[in-house]
């Protein structure tokens, strides 16, 4: 048994009035949020089906399925059991006690969080090569108060596991590889959503950063094929970004790239300084490919590993 | 979990698991909301809760990630564009109260939330290191760190050892 601290004792016993709600309330509000959830991640669905055509992600489930008129209905092994359908739905808003609520050993299993295995390594980072100085300079599990690149509101979900790993050369602006594991594959499409918004939004959060002229686009050509994982969704965005402040010719250049696999994201970003950042999400390009871009396929890999 | 196995639950544990949360984020009222809503997501997602094991640290988990998120949110309210402004935190009047807080504000959030789970919720260093996701070893380094700031803050004979 671990000593006990008494102050800290102290501290927790005076939560001991704390005002709660009836159970019945509480009951009815978590019944009340299931409702909306699953509303919403259906409307959310069939969004993505109506987007397909002008959407710049690849919504990879939704296009295998496209061909079968039972796809949306169809559970897969790998769903959330909060997101599946309910084999047993009822519309009574306190339903009684069903088969699929009662407890099992074999009840549905929690998301297998990811580890440092899956986050990229330098060789995924540059992958033609760096200097010798370029290294790992930190690896934490936390995101910290440091911005993540240009584009970071310091929004990215709810996630259960954050593992950012650091690149570069001390002193100088990091690259850096963020794994999220999330308690499911919504919380990790919410968190995907957010980093991908800041991302859409990077001009404004530049300029409210008080950077001069300012200029950040997605690029949809960026050749994602989740295909290759089994793990659903998933889905790409890649974004450049750069800033200037006046008078300088120099400018700091922001590449992101961020990923969604199921109830993982891993967020790709890289902030430097220099004169110009010619490439390309294609990999036929004269400019060159870029290294996220070319890296993708091997990112993808590792994150579902 | 069925509906009387759920308030059985929430009955017994509310107050227990308020006052954990509170001295992981330092925030009464905070920690209230946030078990509060702990519990309802717990209803939403009682599917997942074993009864068998402890639903406990399910609750106790995402209150502690919600008041992250709501520490988040307040810090970013006043620390954007340049996230350089740090937020004095309310401290409530007692002196017992003041001095604890003080003490675990100095500790990192990871370093805090492992002396919480081992200190108040007696979760072994094992079960520490499945509820957060990390390494034995790095929890027992949280632990030997955060024993050392504590008991220098506090001026106590706090044991500093190895869990």
């Amino acid at each position: 048994m671990p000593e006990h601290i008494p102050q800290l004792d102290d501290l927790a016993a005076q939560a001991q009035e704390a005002p709660m709600l009836p159970a019945h309330e509480v009951r009815r509000l978590g019944d009340r949020r299931r409702t909306t959830r699953r509303a919403g991640l259906a409307v959310a669905a069939v969004g993505a089906v109506a987007a397909l055509g002008v959407s710049v992600w690849a919504v990879t489930p939704l296009l295998r399925g496209a061909d079968n008129p039972d796809w949306a209905a169809s559970p897969s092994p790998t769903v959330s059991p909060t997101a599946s359908p309910d084999p047993t739905p009822s519309p009574d808003p306190t339903p009684s006690p069903s088969p699929t609520d009662a407890p099992s050993p074999t009840a549905p299993a929690v998301p297998v969080p990811p580890t440092w295995a899956n986050v990229p390594t330098a060789a995924l980072m540059y992958p033609y090569g760096s200097s010798p100085l370029v290294g790992v300079l930190s690896e934490s599990e936390a995101m910290g108060e440091t911005a993540k690149g240009l584009c970071d509101r310091g929004e990215w979900g709810s996630p259960t596991t954050t593992l950012v790993r650091s690149f570069g050369i001390e002193g100088e602006l990091p690259t850096y590889a963020i794994v999220l594991g999330y308690a499911d594959e919504a919380a990790a499409s919410e968190g995907f959503d957010q980093i991908h918004t800041a991302a859409v939004e990077c001009e404004s959060i530049m300029t409210e950063a008080g950077w001069d002229r300012v200029s950040s686009a997605e690029d949809t050509r960026l050749p994602f094929d989740g295909s290759t994982v089994e793990e659903e969704p998933t889905r790409a965005a890649y974004f450049f970004g750069m800033a200037v402040m006046e008078g300088e010719d120099v400018g700091v250049f922001n590449d992101t790239l961020v990923m969604q696999a199921g109830e993982r994201v891993v967020w790709l970003v890289s902030t430097f300084e220099g004169m110009d950042n010619n490439c390309s999400v294609l990999a036929n390009d004269d400019a060159g490919q870029c290294s996220f871009a070319k890296s993708m396929p091997e990112v993808l890999e590792l994150l579902v590993k | 979990m069925d509906e009387a196995q759920f308030d059985r639950f929430y009955a017994n544990s509310y107050s227990k698991l308020v006052g954990q949360v509170y001295a992981m984020c330092g925030n009464l009222a905070e920690a209230q909301d946030c078990v509060q809503e702990a519990f309802i997501r717990a209803w939403d997602h009682r599917s997942q809760l074993d009864v068998l094991r402890s639903p406990d640290a399910w609750v106790r988990t995402t209150a502690y990630r919600l008041a992250v998120s709501r520490w988040r949110k307040a810090r970013r309210a006043f620390r954007q564009p340049d996230r350089a402004l740090e937020p004095e935190r309310t401290l409530e009047p007692t002196p017992d109260r003041v001095a604890i807080n003080r003490a675990l504000e100095q500790l990192p959030d990871a370093q805090r939330r492992a002396i919480v789970l081992y200190h108040l919720c007696d979760l072994s260093v094992g079960e520490i290191a499945q509820e957060v996701g990390s390494p034995t070893g790095t929890v027992k380094a949280r632990l030997a760190r955060g024993r050392q700031t504590l008991a220098r803050l506090l001026n106590t004979d706090l044991e500093v050892r190895h869990a």
